[in-house]
């Protein structure tokens, strides 16, 4: 191979494409309750906010999340796709 | 508070997931700390020590637990935040970061006990050759596969093989303009396939022409099967359109499956077979730290209980 194919764009990202929706999370704070050792999660009045649906493209940046819940109404399970990359 | 054979559960605080089965523990009374290895250093403090004739031990202190390392019961390693930090310059904090990698995963995984998973088996069975490798050797139905970098291998093996669909070999986070993608399973055009396969390796596989999609959960001995009915190729495309069934598997998946994961020492994993439409289960994929919890309420299986089992067991 020479140089050149360092320059190719590699085709695999041309296979990039949207999700079907995409989910806006209210802002949220994430707290671990020290007792029951789960998470809380309180809106910006500091009460419990209920948590619709979870992607798991779970960029610790980012607030705005894929809808990829099981339609079941209020979801707070994660669904499969590709998880957070941020692999130990 | 000092707990008496603790789980540990590794993973960030956005964890549904872990929380279901945290509050399952809770309800049986198997004391539970939870942690994420990026609380290192703000809020964990870990001592270990090693050698002079004794194998690790130490404590790990988080805000609102303390727990002996030899008297972990089982650890649910789940998707911890890594470590940053950020704070430092790049060689900083490159330095910095391998020695709390080394240290605090590296204490974390020596510990002997059970782990779902450890997170060494994970890394090494979440490759795709290896997993489509094994997979073969355990006795499952496998698509001719392809994976290069070479152009012309790739056009022939498409041509050849029509319809194929490409799939990530891992995929990665990818946003345009703030907005997330990524790649869902699909058909590849033969002639689509052009010079940029040079530019890295690229996984084509042949379709398989199926009837559903089969997602098996495999928690220690328990196997969970599950059948999605979606109108998609790529079932992850839309969740709202499924439908899920329990189903059993056809004689000889059970023990493959099984031999799959002692081949990894995995004790769970999520296995994504297709229902071809001859009715044969064809291995597609296992992610060894897949998801499941979606699938409990429309199936009714008993998932969340079959993972605080095996860790409040502590063995498989």
């Amino acid at each position: 191979m020479d140089a050149k194919v360092n320059a190719i764009r590699p085709w695999g990202l041309s296979r990039m494409a949207p999700y079907r929706t995409i989910l806006q999370l209210p802002e949220a704070t994430l707290l671990l309750d020290p007792l029951t050792q789960t998470t809380q999660r309180l809106g910006a009045d500091g009460q419990p906010i209920s948590f619709p649906g979870h992607g798991s493209n779970t960029g610790t940046e980012q607030r705005t999340q894929v809808q990829t819940h099981d339609g079941q109404g209020p979801s707070s399970v994660d669904t499969d796709h590709s998880q957070d990359n941020d692999r130990d | 508070m000092t707990d008496y054979r603790p789980v540990l559960v590794v993973t960030c605080l956005d964890d549904p997931t872990a929380d279901l089965v945290i509050t399952e523990l809770n309800r049986r009374r198997v004391a539970v700390a939870r942690f994420d290895t990026a609380d290192l250093p703000a809020s964990l403090t870990v001592t270990a020590t090693v050698g002079a004739g004794q194998e690790i031990q130490g404590t790990l202190s988080t805000p609102t637990r303390t727990v002996t390392l030899s008297a972990v019961r089982s650890v649910y390693w789940r998707r911890p935040g890594g470590y940053r930090f950020d704070h430092l310059d790049a060689q900083d904090a490159r330095f910095v970061e391998a020695e709390a990698r080394h240290g605090l995963t590296g204490t974390l995984t020596s510990l002997g006990c059970l782990y779902v998973n450890h997170p060494f088996r994970v890394r090494d069975a979440d490759y795709k050759p290896a997993q489509l490798t094994v997979a073969v050797g355990v006795g499952f139905t496998v698509p001719a596969t392809l994976i290069t970098n070479d152009p012309d291998e790739a056009r022939r093996f498409a041509s050849t093989n029509a319809p194929v669909v490409y799939k990530p070999l891992r995929g990665s986070a990818y946003q345009v303009v703030d907005v997330p993608r990524t790649i869902w399973v699909d058909e590849v055009a033969p002639e689509s396939l052009d010079e940029g396969i040079a530019g890295t390796m690229h996984l084509l596989q042949v379709k398989v022409d199926k009837h559903a999609d089969i997602r098996v959960t495999v928690v220690g001995d328990r196997v969970f099967c599950v059948r999605i009915n979606s109108k998609h190729l790529d079932w992850r495309y839309d969740y709202d359109t499924h439908t899920y069934t329990a189903v059993d598997p056809p004689p000889g998946i059970e023990p493959a499956l099984h031999a799959y994961l002692e081949h990894f020492g995995l004790t769970v994993g999520c296995f994504d077979f297709a229902l071809a439409t001859s009715g044969e289960w064809v291995f597609l994929e296992c992610n060894p730290n897949g998801q499941w919890a979606w699938m409990e309420t429309p199936t009714g299986l008993p998932m969340t209980a079959a993972f605080a089992d095996l860790l409040e067991r502590g063995h498989r």
